[in-house]
Formats: C-alpha cells, sequence, structure tokens
C-alpha cells in the first residue's frame, strides 16, 4: 500500500511537470547561466593546514515546479579555485575543484516582476584538491542563500553566501562568500 | 625508526641515540620493488650501519609499499634474511614485517603469513593497528605463536590523540598481549611522503612542524598528547 502510495504521487508530479501545470509563468526566467566569483572562511579541522580560498565559478540551471509564490528549480555548478596550504616545512598552493548538483527555491510570486529575486539552495558536492604536495577528494552537502538584484529582465546581479561539509581526509566545514551575475530567459 | 636500505641511509643517524626503545624498520624511504637476490646482503648492510639496533623489522606494509603478497614476503625475503642475521648479527631480533592496518585486511594478511612458515623465521611479528576492534585484535593474536609489537598505531585526527593513548591502546596492548607498542608518528611531513597525499597525512604527528619563538619543540595543532606526554611543557 505504501508503495502504491508513493508511485501514485510520483506520477502526480511528473504528471504535473510534464503537462505544464506547476511551470513557471511566461513572464519569469526558466533557465539561467551564473557566472562569478567567491572567497571562504574555513571553519573546520581544515583550517589548520588551508588558508582561504578564491575562485570563480560558473553555474546552469532550470526552474522546473512552481510551489505557490516559489519556483523550484534544478542547478549544476562548478568552480574552480585556490588556496595556500601550510604543509609545517613548507607551504604549497592547492588547486581546488568543485561541482554541485541541488536545488534552488526561488521566491518569485506569480505575475510579479521584482527588483530583489531570494532564493535558497541545497544540494551534494564533490570537491578535490590537488598540488604538487596534496592530493585529496570527497562528497558532502550545502546550503545556502542568495538575493538577484534584476538590473534588466534577463539579467541580474547578486551577492550569495554557502555553507558546505565535505569529508576530505579531515573535516571540511567551509562558508563560501562570492558575487554571481546571471543571464536567464 | 627507518634505516634506509639505498636511499638517505645516513638519515636516522642523529636520532638512533634518542629512542629508549629503537626498533629498526629495515626499509627504504622509497616505495619500489626488491630484488630477492640482493636482499640479504642489503639487510646485512643496514644493519651494519646501524650496531645500535637490537631488534630490526624487516619491510614496512610489504604488499603496500613493495608489491609482495604475504607467502612472497615470507619465502624469498623474511626466510633469508633471517638465516642471514642469525649467521652474521646472532645479537639482532628478527621481527617480520607488519600488514597494513586495516581492520579487514590485516588479519587475513596476518594469517596468510603465518601459514605460509612466518613464526618460524621471526622472532617477533609486527601489526599496525589503526582500528579499534576486539574481534580484529583476537583474529591476528590467535594467529601467531610468536611474541607481537605493535609497530604502528595511533590516528590521523588529532583531536583523538589522546583518546587513542590513553583508552585504545591499553586495549590493543591487552588483546595482543604486545610488549611494546610504537606511536605513528612524532612528526609527520607532507613534503617527505613521496607522492601527493591527503590533508590528514600529518595528522597522526604529536610534534608540530615548526618550533616555537624559543625553539623548542611544540605540539602538533589540535593535539593534546605532546603535553600529556611531557608533564605540560
Amino acid at each position: 500500500m505504501r508503495s502504491s502510495g508513493s508511485a501514485r504521487l510520483g506520477a502526480i508530479l511528473v504528471g504535473a511537470v510534464v503537462c505544464g501545470m506547476a511551470a513557471p509563468a511566461a513572464a519569469q526566467p526558466t533557465f539561467w547561466l551564473s557566472v562569478g566569483g567567491y572567497g571562504t572562511v574555513e571553519t573546520g579541522r581544515l583550517g589548520d593546514v588551508l588558508g582561504s580560498e578564491g575562485g570563480v565559478l560558473l553555474g546552469v540551471g532550470a526552474h522546473v515546479l512552481r510551489l505557490g509564490p516559489a519556483l523550484l528549480g534544478l542547478e549544476f555548478d562548478g568552480t574552480a579555485g585556490g588556496a595556500s596550504a601550510d604543509l609545517g616545512p613548507v607551504s604549497e598552493h592547492v588547486t581546488i575543484a568543485r561541482g554541485r548538483a541541488g536545488l534552488r527555491a526561488t521566491w518569485w510570486p506569480e505575475d510579479e516582476e521584482p527588483l530583489f529575486v531570494p532564493y535558497l539552495r541545497v544540494g551534494g558536492v564533490y570537491r578535490a584538491d590537488s598540488g604538487d604536495l596534496i592530493d585529496d577528494d570527497g562528497f558532502g552537502w550545502y546550503a545556502g542563500v542568495g538575493l538577484d538584484w534584476q538590473l534588466r529582465p534577463n539579467l541580474a546581479l547578486g551577492p550569495f553566501v554557502l555553507y558546505e561539509a565535505v569529508s576530505l581526509s579531515v573535516e571540511s566545514r567551509t562558508w563560501l562568500f562570492g558575487l554571481a551575475l546571471t543571464l536567464s530567459r | 625508526m627507518t634505516l634506509g636500505l639505498v636511499t638517505d641511509t645516513g638519515a636516522a643517524r642523529p636520532y638512533a641515540g634518542a629512542a629508549p626503545n629503537l626498533l629498526g624498520l629495515v626499509s627504504d624511504f622509497r616505495v619500489g620493488a626488491l630484488e630477492p637476490g640482493e636482499w640479504p646482503d642489503l639487510v646485512e648492510a643496514t644493519l651494519r650501519r646501524y650496531p645500535e639496533v637490537r631488534r630490526a623489522e624487516l619491510l614496512n606494509e610489504p604488499e603496500i609499499f613493495n608489491g609482495l603478497p604475504p607467502e612472497r614476503y615470507v619465502e624469498e625475503f623474511l626466510q633469508p634474511a633471517y638465516a642471514r642475521i642469525r649467521a652474521r648479527l646472532p645479537g639482532v631480533a628478527v621481527v617480520a614485517a607488519a600488514p597494513a592496518g586495516d581492520r579487514r585486511r590485516a588479519p587475513e594478511r596476518f594469517r596468510r603469513m603465518t601459514d605460509a612458515g612466518a613464526d618460524d623465521v621471526c622472532d617477533y611479528r609486527a601489526v599496525h593497528v589503526y582500528f579499534d576492534d576486539t574481534r580484529a585484535l583476537a583474529a591476528i593474536a590467535g594467529a601467531t605463536r610468536r611474541p607481537i609489537l605493535v609497530t604502528e598505531t595511533g590516528t590521523s585526527d588529532p583531536g583523538l590523540h589522546v583518546r587513542w593513548a590513553t583508552e585504545v591502546v591499553p586495549r590493543i596492548r591487552g588483546a595482543l598481549g604486545a610488549e611494546t607498542v610504537f606511536w605513528y608518528v612524532l612528526l609527520e611531513s607532507a613534503a617527505l611522503a613521496g607522492r601527493p597525499v591527503g590533508y590528514s597525512y600529518p595528522g597522526s604527528s604529536v610534534i608540530a612542524a615548526d618550533p616555537d619563538a624559543a625553539g623548542q619543540p611544540q605540539a602538533a595543532p589540535g593535539s593534546g598528547l605532546y603535553p600529556l606526554l611531557t608533564g605540560g611543557r
């Protein structure tokens, strides 16, 4: 019975998306592409070794569902950055790459064109750190918020903040602060 | 203390007289394959460089660092070296290499060494214990009739050093009846690993890589073990 109910709910959701019943309204963007930069503050044990990171990001996403005043979307992004690792007798520059996939809920009431658009993000992340002396990687999760300032109907600029926990060989708990420019259609 | 076979053969010299329980690890600083025909001469030459070594562990986790399965290690390396040491260096006790310290594979590899005859060609068996698992420890203890030395233990999480040293090590010692337990490692450095390593690699260190402002050793970041061992210094 339980699986039958779950299957029915899934079928309803899939049907709603396919039929466009809950799709974003035409005035609101369906797809977006973001570029930006970020800096980090490491609060986990990794902070004993690794300094603040700076880097760039590239992201894409799509709104697939409207839930009341919010648009629910899928997002994918990648980052490339670097930081200095203090390895005792030596230090080295470590290259840090991430891939993220997750959900984004954007507060954008139907038939409105707000100047500021807040959003929440949550998802999974894969991170790989590499250098001459360091080779480490792991999976984790992230959650965060952002605020887009709509410069034009299809162009927004805004800050974001993310909290990220990744299982590298030592605990990584990272705050990321950044600025993203978003093109949408 | 790693003695070095063909590389950095004098690197351990400054430390040879400093340790109260000196175990000479007859192994090289670089990973690689070994030629069985050259091995007895290499062992003898290495031990003659360090006459203060009274207990010698022959290779380090040979299946990992030298590509030697347990049976081949015992037949081609442990047995010939034991014969050479008995003949030429009778005051040196032979410690068979410890297999890698994984809770699933270490007991099985340890047993395979025994089945290959390791107990007949050594004075001690060695084990690396990076796990707190009484069942795995019991399996190891029951797989040899030789006394056991724990030649590596520790944790790469500095925040757990004190707990490991004060709670886990006594359990390990009791379960194995180990005469001596060696902590890995006093001071580790990614710069010396010879290959890229994870951030946790130096995490077993008790001592920080950099001395304090007065030039004295200081505790590794996050570890309380150094002040515990030195009485708060």
